[in-house]
């Protein structure tokens, strides 16, 4: 009886699973690029850019972790415009870090990468990695490059750093990312911010 | 209640192995027969200030069987020779102690074999999907000088200062707790060895 009711389904349950089982290798779910249109009052909104092109893999989302206030958990995960630009809304004032930017790896690879931000203490450019937030507000962590330093060749392993760059301006990112933020409290906040950079 | 200090034992050297990989770190000897006799026995402490608590990292879908806390376990990185860590983690080499933030470690090193120490590293996060380390690299390294002639020698207390987001702020190192220490260590191996208290410099 229970097996005569359920048969037809499991028959869909099997193709459904093997369905999944081949895209799974090249589905990435990741955030929406939009902004949320909740008005989280005195918040702030972090954002930056980096460029992959010479990165091993493409950035599609990322990792700041909320240092104080302390939370349960601690860190939340980027948006990504899939074009260089990470950035998340809504945080509450506080300290932040920039973890990881992470994403699949190019070409036809299944696998994904998560990389690690250098700390200040490797370099003094990446200060603006760690911020303190203490007004409601936007706040720019920078523009990066992966750059890549070293050819492993055919056998050997490619190495890359990070680099800090001013190849996307607080102003540009903002225009990216401005793109995003239809319905929300942050589309006037970005305007505005916008004409004070001119 | 001896098979429960062994099980201790061996839970911590399990979770030290799981931050150094397949590299033995060294970890605080059970007894003072495990003193070779080309070994002496290194005492001293090295901690964190403020101490990282474990809501500053972030440990998921890890079974810690042991009592030691994740977030307190500090792995130093030695060496025979002076180099440059360059932030490297202590994950990546041999020679690394297994120490827990603020408790006396007790380690044995060959007496032949200069001792340095270039920095500690420790987890800030360890996930199904991300593992992160942080290395306080010692600015020119601390070079542990002693006659040879000791069984035991005390290195001292080395503090790192550091901020919110893990930068250290400054490094302590002292020796004041010299008598403490041999007090302590006395009464944990129910011995009477004398300690020779180490001279400290630079490495570099």
């Amino acid at each position: 009886m229970f097996e005569q009711k359920f048969k037809p389904f499991l028959k869909i349950f099997i193709a459904a699973f093997l369905v999944f089982g081949l895209v799974s290798c090249t589905f990435y779910w990741s955030k929406s690029k939009y902004l949320d249109d909740r008005e989280e009052q005195g918040s702030i909104l972090i954002y930056g850019y980096i460029n992959d092109k010479e990165a091993p893999f493409t950035m599609k989302w990322g990792d700041v972790k909320q240092v104080r206030p302390v939370s349960d958990e601690p860190y939340k995960e980027l948006r990504s415009n899939n074009e260089g630009l990470f950035y998340l809304e809504n945080l509450p004032t506080g300290l932040y870090k920039i973890a990881t930017l992470s994403g699949p790896e190019k070409g036809l690879s299944e696998s994904y990468w998560d990389w690690t931000m250098p700390s200040p203490s490797d370099d003094k450019a990446f200060k603006r990695m760690e911020l303190k937030a203490n007004k409601p507000g936007l706040y720019f962590v920078g523009s990066y490059k992966i750059d890549k330093v070293k050819d492993g060749g055919l056998f050997g392993t490619d190495k890359y750093e990070t680099i800090a760059t001013k190849e996307v301006s607080e102003k540009e990112a903002l225009q990216m990312l401005l793109v995003y933020a239809d319905n929300t409290k942050w589309k006037k906040i970005i305007q505005k911010r916008i004409k004070q950079l001119k | 209640m001896k098979i429960i200090l062994k099980i201790k034992g061996v839970l911590v050297l399990f979770f030290a192995l799981s931050l150094t990989g397949c590299v033995l770190p060294k970890y605080s000897v059970e007894n003072l027969n495990e003193v070779a006799a080309d070994e002496i026995l290194f005492i001293g402490r090295v901690s964190m200030n403020p101490p990282i608590t474990k809501e500053e990292i972030q440990i998921e879908n890890v079974i810690n069987l042991s009592d030691v806390e994740m977030h307190k376990v500090l792995v130093m990185k030695a060496s025979d020779v002076y180099y440059e860590l360059g932030g490297q983690h202590a994950t990546d080499y041999q020679d690394t102690v297994a120490a827990i933030d603020g408790e006396y470690y007790y380690f044995t090193w060959n007496k032949n074999k200069p001792l340095n120490f270039l920095g500690v590293t420790f987890i800030t996060r360890m996930t199904s999907r991300n593992r992160e380390y942080m290395t306080f690299t010692i600015d020119k390294g601390i070079k542990v000088n002693h006659s040879g002639k000791s069984k035991a020698v005390y290195v001292g207390d080395i503090t790192f200062v550091r901020d919110e987001f893990f930068n250290i702020k400054d490094i302590d190192i002292n020796q004041k707790n010299y008598k403490k220490a041999v007090k302590e260590f006395r009464k944990k191996y129910k011995t009477d060895w004398k300690v020779e208290k180490a001279k400290l410099t630079s490495s570099k």
